[in-house]
């Protein structure tokens, strides 16, 4: 069956036609290798932010150390929305270990001393 | 009134990402003598809000977030000693004498002088009252950026029920980050036929979560007299009127508004500096130097970009030229050449040449005016054609970039760009 991908690897775009195991329109290789994923496991990366203690109007930013399943989205956000950080955070500071045994961390993405 | 004095080489407005890489570029071309005036509490600007990834990919091989990205830059200022006034505001700029004016609560009223100036003061957001939307004026209608600072710095989900006007790519990001946070993301609507965000963005902020896009469609009243209470949205025909009977009511406590952003250049505009009209930022030559003498121009504030990476590279054209300038003077001018542009163009800068002995390398920025899926890209002198590319799904809202080098501008009458649809 005939599936159209937008590549989301760059802000290039490219339309990617899966067509069983013919696959068209990529020009690089991590395009060739995300609509791979895309096809049989999508996978994101997920940025948020996490509360910092005795903090009022500031919250630090996070992200995933890798991509998580998509499915596991909303699941792994309640993790991050329960966290409460303690200052100071350095750079991709690791906040909270192998979330939801997922083998990747929420990690910080700024410092905040 | 205690007023203070200071002078220095180079004098950047502005300490995000184009006025960071620009200080990075002047330091490594071996002017130490150096200050940014960043008006906000840190350095970074806009980056500290985009806390998505995505940043990064063309300039350090790697895919980052907004605050890592201005992290690799900041580290760089401090480990250099490379000085900057946090909470300072410009309040003019005086191009005859050289000089700036700002003011801090810390330092009270503070005089710079500059050999070179570069104005990197980014860009703002088009607010509801440019668009007109009829109806009340409520709580609850923010532009995307302002819900987006509020977010992802202060920790402030502005609403629950969220529709969002304008499908520029800070709409989209927010429609996800609104959606992650708990917040339900009715909808986008974009009253061109086409959105005006990235395609990445479409797939990964909508499309993941099922967020429908509405494209001809545009917000026509705003209801509630308080708290915002609900919208009507209504498609529109070619000549992007509401279309009678295609009303429809949304109920929602908040309206996100991203719907452009324009260069914040009045400042330098109020300095005497030439405006380019197509893009509403300064006049440049090729090394980003305005109409005033000495003062250069980057990033946001010259014309709106969609990638931050562009931004620095830019930041690192204005930063060595002016440099160069300081370190070498001016070189004898030979002639100016304007640059002109088909009617496919929305802009093209540079808007000029200046054609010293040796140049013989020059960056072109543009946008096209509407979708063009295979462009054919004509740089000419005349009827000559000097180069010619080819590229497929040309769209306005990605920025193309074009060098034209090993060429003898000395040789060259006017110079034109055409992009024709192929």
């Amino acid at each position: 069956m005939k599936q159209e991908y937008i590549c989301i690897v760059c802000p290039k775009g490219c339309h990617i036609i899966v067509d069983g195991d013919n696959i068209n329109g990529y020009t690089c290789l991590r395009g060739l290798n995300y609509v791979k994923q895309e096809s049989t496991d999508p996978k994101r990366n997920i940025t948020s932010t996490v509360l910092i203690e005795g903090e009022d109007d500031l919250v630090c930013p996070v992200r995933t150390s890798l991509e998580i399943p998509k499915s596991e989205i909303f699941n792994v956000m309640k993790e991050i929305n329960k966290f409460k950080a303690k200052k100071p955070i350095q750079m991709n500071q690791v906040l909270i270990k192998n979330v939801l045994n997922l083998d990747v961390d929420i990690i910080s993405t700024k410092e905040i001393l | 009134m205690k007023i203070n004095n200071k002078t220095y080489d180079i004098v950047i407005i502005g300490g995000g990402s184009a006025g960071l890489s620009a200080a990075k570029k002047a330091y490594e071309e071996g002017i130490s003598s150096i200050l940014i005036v960043e008006r906000n509490n840190e350095l970074g600007g806009i980056l500290n809000q985009c806390i998505h990834n995505g940043f990064g990919l063309h300039k350090f091989k790697k895919e980052l977030t907004g605050p890592e990205y201005a992290y690799e830059y900041i580290e760089f200022i401090k480990e250099n000693n490379i000085d900057y006034f946090l909470n300072t505001l410009v309040l003019s700029i005086n191009s005859k004498d050289k000089l700036i004016v700002c003011s801090s609560s810390e330092e009270g009223i503070i005089n710079i002088s500059y050999k070179c100036l570069i104005f990197s003061a980014g860009c703002n957001e088009r607010t509801s009252g440019q668009i007109m939307i009829p109806g009340e004026r409520p709580n609850g209608v923010f532009t995307a950026g302002l819900a987006q600072k509020l977010l992802n710095i202060d920790g402030y989900l502005v609403g629950k029920n969220v529709y969002i006007l304008g499908s520029g790519d800070i709409g989209l990001i927010m429609a996800r980050r609104m959606t992650l946070e708990g917040a339900n993301v009715i909808g986008v609507s974009e009253i061109m036929p086409y959105s005006n965000g990235l395609n990445r963005n479409i797939v990964q902020c909508l499309n993941d979560y099922n967020i429908p896009l509405r494209l001809h469609n545009t917000v026509i009243k705003i209801h509630g007299k308080n708290q915002l209470e609900g919208i009507t949205i209504c498609d529109v025909d070619d000549s992007l009127k509401p279309i009678e009977g295609r009303e429809k009511f949304i109920k929602c406590d908040t309206l996100l508004l991203s719907i452009g952003l324009y260069p914040f250049n009045a400042m330098l505009k109020n300095s005497g500096a030439k405006v380019n009209t197509e893009t509403k930022g300064a006049w440049v030559d090729q090394n980003l130097e305005t109409t005033l003498d000495s003062v250069f121009s980057c990033g946001n504030v010259l014309h709106v970009h969609d990638l931050v990476d562009y931004v620095s590279d830019e930041g690192e054209i204005a930063g060595e030229n002016a440099a160069k300038l300081i370190k070498y003077g001016r070189k004898t001018l030979l002639k100016t050449i304007f640059t002109k542009h088909n009617s496919n163009l929305g802009y093209l800068l540079p808007n000029e040449i200046k054609v010293y002995k040796d140049l013989n390398e020059v960056s072109f920025s543009f946008r096209v005016k509407k979708p063009i899926s295979k462009g054919e890209i004509l740089f000419k002198d005349g009827e000559n054609i000097i180069k010619r590319s080819v590229k497929n799904d040309l769209i306005p809202s990605e920025m193309v970039k074009i060098k034209l080098n090993n060429l003898d501008f000395n040789n060259l009458n006017e110079l034109s760009v055409e992009v024709n649809e192929i």
